[in-house]
């Protein structure tokens, strides 16, 4: 690219543009400062009426994009709840896990470690910064203790997530993310495991991302 | 490789027609991609709502296009992209080639990127001596198969799997040649497996983008099998390539055009991964790229605004008027000719590479308006294909026996006594010549008749019935 060329299709542009340049620019200014939201889907209100949590809707999503969700009450019960998955499931290691505690319980059930995935890790254990009970999603963002490639590269994906981390759509969440004054450089909203329907339109789970996606849902022991 | 063109689109068709395996692979598309999207919108009360505000959405974004790719740019620089306007494919292309230099690279991860076909991002790429490597598993198998995607979202959607498995035991010949490649499982592990390898090894990472956010300088990027972000988390250079239209306002916006994306391409609530990334891997981090550069393309996409074709700027790629379209359906991507196929493909082939080489395109149309329906955007595309078909007659694109039938209408037309007189001559003369009611050919009708007989008219025409009618009282 040259500078001249920027130049040229920012120009060729504002010249079939309608209004003063000023006035475009005090409405693209107006639009971030008022940042409308599109409709709202009834959906996760409406499953809430019968009595059913934020973190039910979540749950029942999730569980309908092909994750599995174990919940425990509080964040004291996760270390238990991650040794009967482990056990329960027959995962194996070696497992890569984000530099969190609740995390790190896993150090005794075979082989771990923080930091970047390998091609070797079987096992990525991540913490969610956040869940979207609309669609069943996990956020999870990069940062120094939380690489991205524990998302992907290993087989198995388990994310703990606390139920007071659970919002109803996208649209709660950005006001809380932007509010933190700098974004990270990659966030993930995870929905299910991988999957591909490129041979003949066939859905099949796994194919570069994790095969299995695990979730525990934790709340605050009330 | 046999690349068709759109310039021998009825000879394409027919071949396509012809093709066994390919009308069976077609099936799928009629019935799979069109329930599960019929089966979500009506799950979803609100999808026509959607659809209008997605729409408000993206001509706010084309009203102010200018001014929100400057605001995009200055917040992807501040987080440490950097963003590279290109006016053409030649210059994207050349960007890219550098970017690849600068980085010492060898070999290139792609994620499934639409806008790097419509450069020919590829082969410029092997022939300066990189090794590009398509990791979306249907863009593999047609990478390997050296042909081109027959549909935007399902690359590979006229390939059969006995097909795919021809096609790997070709690429991968180290593994043993008695393995099992008879089920989609077995296929998919041998794609993993191979893929993997890649993805560890790349230089760098090349990616599209479904949206581009002004307000905050997020590249956004919608994929199932999570190939994207292996391609743009492991190599040490991530490159976004995406075109101008792809801005969206604010992530609110993002949001919006997110429910409508997977509702429409592939019936999905939300895909499996929704990534929002901006510039470089941060301080203290040990993954992610450590440089990144947004690639934004024009390429007559300027030229489109302010005219008859503006409305196609709202195009988010969800494919559902590909999957909805009665000629795509009996004949498939490859007979467009064209990177971009069905509706909106014959819309945005004549605009991006000139009406001349995709003449026939705006006529392979029935005027059904399903596209048109389906479309989350609300792009008004059988409008739009109209006006291109105008353009094909005005500019003497079509054929001169079509133009004189239709200079005859119209000069009939434009005298209805005289249109009276030669109908009733015709249909006296149909009749005669007719048997049992129909006729098996008819001058200028040949290709019509071929197929079908003509039913002979009973009768007069509307205005000598309806005078008749009237005489009766």
């Amino acid at each position: 690219m040259t500078a001249s060329e920027r130049t040229g299709i920012l120009a060729a542009i504002a010249r079939t543009r309608h209004g003063a340049a000023a006035d475009r620019e005090a409405a693209v200014d107006r639009r971030f400062a008022n940042r409308p939201s599109g409709p709202r889907l009834a959906l996760v209100a409406d499953a809430m009426k019968d009595g059913a949590s934020l973190a039910d809707v979540f749950a029942a999503a999730a569980i309908r994009s092909g994750a599995s969700v174990v919940r425990a009450a509080s964040a004291a019960e996760v270390p238990e709840t991650l040794r009967a998955l482990w056990r329960d499931t027959g995962l194996e290691g070696p497992i890569v896990h984000a530099d969190d505690p609740l995390c790190a319980a896993c150090d005794d059930f075979a082989p771990s470690h923080t930091g970047a995935a390998v091609g070797e890790d079987r096992v990525g254990i991540s913490r969610a910064i956040a869940a979207i009970a609309e669609t069943g999603s996990l956020i999870l963002a990069s940062s120094a203790g939380t690489p991205t490639t524990v998302n992907f590269l290993p087989e198995t994906h388990v994310v703990l997530v606390a139920e007071a981390d659970i919002r109803e759509s996208l649209e709660d969440l950005w006001p809380e993310l932007r509010a933190k004054g700098e974004w990270p450089r990659t966030l993930n909203q995870i929905t299910g495991p991988s999957r591909t329907g490129d041979i003949e339109l066939t859905l099949q789970i796994g194919v570069h991302g994790p095969r299995a996606l695990l979730i525990v849902v934790y709340g605050d022991g009330r | 490789m046999t690349v068709l063109k759109s310039e021998n689109f009825p000879e394409n068709a027919r071949a396509a027609i012809g093709d066994a395996k390919l009308q069976a692979a077609l099936l799928n598309i009629r019935t799979i991609f069109r329930n599960n999207r019929t089966r979500i919108v009506a799950a979803t009360p609100e999808f026509e709502e959607l659809r209008h505000a997605g729409a408000a959405i993206k001509r706010e974004a084309v009203a102010n296009l200018d001014v929100y790719l400057q605001r995009f740019d200055a917040a992807a620089t501040a987080q440490g992209a950097e963003v590279h306007f290109c006016a053409d494919a030649k210059s994207a292309r050349e960007t890219i080639a550098a970017i690849c230099l600068a980085e010492n690279a060898k070999l290139v991860t792609k994620g499934k990127s639409m806008i790097t076909e419509e450069i020919g991002l590829n082969p410029y790429l092997i022939a300066k001596g990189f090794t590009p490597v398509e990791t979306d598993l249907g863009e593999y198998i047609i990478q390997l198969r050296d042909e081109p995607p027959s549909h935007i979202i399902a690359p590979a959607c006229h390939v059969k799997k006995e097909q795919v498995a021809e096609t790997f035991r070709a690429a991968h010949p180290n593994r043993p040649a008695d393995r099992d490649l008879s089920t989609h499982d077995s296929l998919l592990a041998e794609a993993r497996a191979e893929l993997r390898t890649r993805f560890l090894a790349a230089d760098v990472g090349i990616t599209g983008a479904n949206m581009l956010v002004a307000e905050t300088g997020h590249a956004v990027l919608v994929t199932n099998e999570g190939n994207g972000d292996l391609t743009q988390t492991l190599p040490r250079c991530h490159i976004v390539v995406a075109s101008i239209e792809k801005i969206v306002p604010t992530l609110e916006d993002a949001a919006t055009v997110l429910r409508l994306l997977g509702r429409s391409a592939t019936g999905q609530q939300s895909s499996s991964y929704t990534t929002l990334s901006v510039g470089t891997r941060r301080a203290g981090e040990v993954d992610g790229p450590e440089s990144c550069h947004v690639v934004i393309l024009d390429n007559h996409r300027s030229e489109m605004l302010g005219g008859d074709y503006e409305d196609m700027l709202r195009c988010i790629r969800c494919g559902a008027c590909i999957n909805h379209c009665p000629i795509f359906a009996n004949v498939g991507g490859h007979a467009f000719g064209a990177v971009y196929v069905g509706p909106m493909g014959s819309v945005l082939t004549p605009l991006l590479k000139g009406l001349e080489e995709a003449h026939y395109l705006p006529h392979a149309c029935t005027m059904c308006g399903r596209c048109a329906e389906v479309c989350p955007m609300e792009i008004p595309l059988p409008e739009m294909l109209r006006k291109l078909r105008n353009q094909t007659h005005a500019q003497e694109l079509t054929s001169a026996t079509s133009r004189r039938g239709l200079a005859l209408w119209t000069y009939l037309a434009e005298r209805p006594r005289l249109m009276r007189g030669i109908s009733r001559i015709g249909g006296v003369v149909m009749r005669l010549v007719g048997r049992r009611g129909a006729l098996r050919r008819w001058p200028m009708a040949g290709e019509w008749t071929r197929f079908r007989d003509l039913p002979v008219p009973q009768g007069g025409g509307f205005v000598d019935r309806a005078n008749k009618a009237k005489a009766k009282g």
